[in-house]
């Protein structure tokens, strides 16, 4: 009796058909016609999906021809930053995972990770050429000059530190930024957007290239003072044993050392570089995206809008702040580091540059320092002033709302807007604004004015001293 | 016979001369007319004036204009609408050879900079020369931006309230045309006295001709690179005097700035004053917030423009200023040296502080309505115009700034004076007395 089961049910089926009003029957018939043709329709497409698979699959595999949507960024700043961070990664910073993908969800970072190794080993062999350095200059009589080894690289090292822990907290910053940048009032046209991502990767060149440019004119500097110093047949074995003194004040020459002393000494130098153009960076994404709410209401200037319109724009200048806030506490320890570094560096250099220069390469590689030295600082300081700049110009804009179109949105937005302080800060301890320029050239000045009182014009040419003095 | 072809192409040749010609002839009369229009008698129209900063600031930029700086047009007629620039004038390229000449004296100065020691006193030249560069790079950018900015001046300034009386609409306009020309009759006399101080005290014995040795003097890091010849001298002063002038001109510039704007706030004050202390209509509010607004808006503007020029000026005057005043310490050979020298000092430092105080006169303006609100009886003050009005007064920061790393105010001038001080204290015992008037090698072959 198998078939008692299925016949009962179908009976009840009946009975249920039956009980229901004709109109109920009817809906019945339609949702049934619709599900069937709905899964019709899906079988279709599942079908069709398959056939054009086996399609691409048969077809001969022609190297991917990139459409124009490839090439069209859509302005967020992921997308701008992405090679900036492959460059990063490839000197042991930012072991993030996805950087150059199209979406901030492909982020990813993980301690298992080959970058992250590499970043960790790296870090560890700069931990030892420290401890090197700091050897050498404890063992030698200590002044405002012959720290400066120490200080380059320690700071090194503790963006080394800050950079692996700004890693790890990458893609949710990344994903954020996402958020908020989705809200914004989007561009019309492709000029805007593509706007930012272009000037991160001119600043981004130009920064390498000069920095390039100056590694290879302090190369050329030191290979004349080391044939000017033979100390040895060999120069090569000359040049190593200038450029890595404080790895040969401890042990005797040997080529891997000195290869690894090389390696570590250029790593250093784009790290030192690196550093300003983060920051650099950084402002110039956040002083974009203060930018693009600017620009729309500039493009509603003195108009009458609905209390609506303004109530989103605060909520939108508010999610920019609190971004703002975000990336400062995850870059102000970097931010602090290269300030200061600034300074100090600006400070020996302008000393130095009372020196008599014992040849035209030792000039050429000087100068040119100094001024990158003192443009890049004055990058940095007005680039990440641009930030504090263009939150302000929301304030010109609030002013122009005529009377009719007052209302209480308007007055808290503007409130909000005059009291807030919005600024990258080195650590809390200052704010990045147009001021703080001011101040820091007059720091120099009164610091160079006192130190010139105790300089002494020390002889380059002498083959005992540091390569770094 | 020429084939018809030929015919209509000369025919076409023709008729486009013909257009040309009637253009030219054209032109001709409507110069000729103009001119017989300035040669007319003027009527009583034509001396009275209208108060416009406009026709203010007319003298002052055509003398700028003859000095190679802000090449705009049309800076004499009775409209702002007149005014326009363009780059096929002759006046644009003039100002571009200037600049190009001043380009090669400063390679010429730093040259010779270079080949002595670098110090706090011998980098004066190239400081001298790099700002007036920048300053007159900045003008001629500024003639771009002139005629928009007037027309934006000229708007706002219609919807002042108006003038009581003649005499106070012919105020501001002689106020700003006698400090012009005060002070640029003053840098031409310490020019004079410079001259006469070189003149005067030439005391070096073999000296040949006089005027060869003054120009000699004058232009010496040209004649280090190329041998002595009369033209090149004359060519040398004349580059000289063009920048002697650019230098005092930048600041004679932003006084006239400074007066025109403040004067916009203080006839806004002036109405608010009249009618404070009654209890007027909300739409009253309304116009004065909204004419106080584009007034600030004017000034942000005028100060996007001339905000690198008000830097490159407060920076060389606070270098000269340390300078001449280390150079006080110096003994003087002559009267004549003496007489120039403190001219010039007094000279500087009034004029570097007048700069400074009429310019931080528009903040000091623009602070007043707050005082005049607070002035309002109690039944007219809750409305909501007026509160906005008190608000926005209150929180804003209204000021010329030097491209923005510091507001003009009255405070910075004791900043200023303090760090002259600082500076000065430091560089005094670093300082020798340096004899800058011995008959060095070079003057003499």
């Amino acid at each position: 009796m198998k078939f008692l089961p299925k016949l009962e049910r179908r009976l009840c089926r009946l009975k249920k058909k039956m009980s229901r009003s004709p109109l109920m029957r009817k809906l019945d018939l339609i949702h049934e016609s619709a599900r069937k043709k709905a899964f019709q329709d899906s079988c279709d497409a599942y079908k069709t999906q398959i056939e054009m698979e086996y399609v691409v699959r048969n077809q001969p595999t022609k190297p991917s021809r990139s459409n124009k949507e490839v090439f069209l960024s859509d302005g967020s700043f992921h997308q701008a930053v992405g090679r900036v961070l492959l460059i990063a990664e490839f000197f042991a910073m930012m072991p993030v995972k996805g950087v150059t993908g199209k979406h901030p969800s492909k982020l990813s970072f993980s301690w298992r990770n080959i970058r992250t190794c590499f970043c960790v080993a790296f870090i560890a062999s700069s931990l030892v050429n420290f401890s090197l350095s700091l050897f050498k200059v404890l063992n030698n009589p200590i002044s405002f000059n012959s720290i400066k080894p120490l200080i380059f690289r320690s700071s090194v090292l503790l963006v080394l530190l800050v950079s692996l822990n700004l890693a790890r907290h990458w893609p949710q910053l990344m994903m954020y930024w996402h958020s908020v940048e989705q809200d914004l009032p989007q561009y019309k046209s492709q000029a805007g957007r593509v706007k930012m991502g272009h000037t991160i990767s001119m600043v981004m060149l130009v920064g390498m290239m000069l920095s390039l440019a100056e590694h290879i004119l302090s190369m050329v500097s030191a290979i004349n003072y080391a044939s000017y110093c033979n100390r040895t047949a060999d120069p090569i074995q000359n040049y190593f044993i200038r450029t890595n003194d404080e790895i040969f004040f401890v042990t005797s020459y040997s080529t891997p050392l000195a290869i690894w002393g090389k390696f570590q000494n250029v790593y250093a130098t784009f790290i030192w570089n690196y550093m300003d153009m983060f920051v650099m960076i950084v402002s110039i994404g956040l002083a974009s995206k203060f930018r693009q709410l600017n620009d729309d209401l500039r493009n509603f200037k003195g108009m009458n809008m609905a209390p609506s319109y303004w109530s989103e724009r605060r909520i939108q200048y508010r999610n920019i702040c609190i971004l703002c806030e975000r990336m400062d506490n995850a870059i102000s320890l970097i931010t602090m580091v290269s300030f200061s570094n600034n300074l100090y560096f600006i400070c020996v250099q302008l000393l130095r540059s009372l020196n008599t220069m014992p040849s035209v390469a030792h000039a050429v590689y000087f100068y040119f320092s100094l001024i990158f030295l003192i443009g890049r600082t004055l990058a940095v300081s007005l680039y990440s002033a641009s930030v504090h700049d263009e939150s302000r110009l929301t304030l010109r804009y609030l002013r122009c709302v005529p009377k009719e179109s007052w209302c209480p949105e308007v007055k808290r937005f503007t409130e909000e807007v005059i009291s807030d302080e919005v600024a990258l800060t080195g650590l809390k301890f200052f704010h990045l604004t147009r001021k703080l320029v001011l101040s820091v050239a007059g720091t120099i000045v009164t610091y160079e004015l006192v130190l010139i009182q105790f300089h002494e014009d020390n002889d380059l040419w002498d083959c005992d001293q540091s390569y770094y003095s | 016979m020429p084939t018809t072809g030929e015919r209509t192409r000369s025919k076409r040749w023709i008729l486009r001369w013909k257009g040309h010609a009637r253009k030219w002839l054209l032109q001709i009369k409507r110069s000729n007319l103009q001119w017989r229009t300035a040669q007319e008698r003027g009527t009583r129209k034509s001396f009275i004036h209208k108060g416009s900063f406009h026709e203010a600031v007319a003298p002052v930029l055509a003398v700028a204009q003859c000095f190679c700086l802000m090449p705009v047009l049309g800076i004499g007629g009775s409209s702002v609408r007149s005014l326009h620039f363009t780059r096929k004038s002759w006046r644009f390229w003039y100002s571009c050879l200037y600049l190009c000449s001043t380009t090669l004296d400063l390679m010429f100065s730093i040259r010779k900079v270079s080949h002595g020691g670098l110090d706090v006193r011998s980098v004066e030249p190239i400081v001298f020369h790099v700002s007036i560069l920048i300053a007159s790079w900045h003008f001629l950018h500024l003639a771009n931006l002139w005629p928009g900015l007037m027309r934006h001046w000229a708007a706002v300034e219609k919807r002042l309230p108006r003038y009581g009386s003649y005499m106070e609409r012919s105020h501001p306009v002689r106020r700003i045309r006698l400090v012009a020309f005060l002070l640029l009759s003053l840098s031409l006399m310490e020019h004079l006295l410079s001259i006469i101080a070189v003149v005067y005290y030439d005391f070096c014995p073999r000296r040949r001709d006089p005027v060869e040795s003054y120009l000699r003097g004058t232009s010496l890091h040209l004649f280090e690179v190329f041998a002595y010849s009369n033209w090149l001298g004359w060519l040398g002063k004349l580059q000289n005097v063009l920048l002697t002038f650019g230098w005092s001109y930048m600041d004679i510039f932003l006084m006239i700035i400074g007066m025109g704007l403040s004067e916009m706030l203080a006839r806004l004050n002036r109405s608010l004053k009249r009618h404070v202390r009654h209890p007027m209509p909300e739409e009253y509010w309304t116009w004065s917030r909204t004419l106080y607004r584009s007034i600030v808006e004017l000034i942000r503007e005028v100060d996007d423009a001339i905000s690198g020029i008000m830097l490159i000026s407060f920076g060389s005057n606070l270098y000269f200023i340390c300078l001449q005043l280390l150079k006080s310490i110096n003994t003087m050979p002559s009267s004549a040296h003496a007489v120039y020298f403190y001219f010039s000092l007094c000279f500087l430092l009034s004029r570097s502080s007048m700069v400074l105080l009429l310019v931080s006169t528009i903040n000091d303006r623009a602070r007043e309505p707050l005082q005049l609100l607070r002035l309002i009886p109690s039944e007219a003050y809750h409305q909501p115009e007026v509160t906005r009005f008190a608000a926005e007064l209150a929180s804003d920061q209204v000021a010329l700034t030097g491209a923005k790393f510091f507001n003009v105010t009255r405070r910075l001038f004791l900043a200023m004076a303090g760090t002259v001080a600082t500076y000065e204290l430091v560089l005094i015992q670093f300082h020798e007395d340096k004899k800058s008037w011995t008959c060095s090698v070079e003057t003499f072959d």
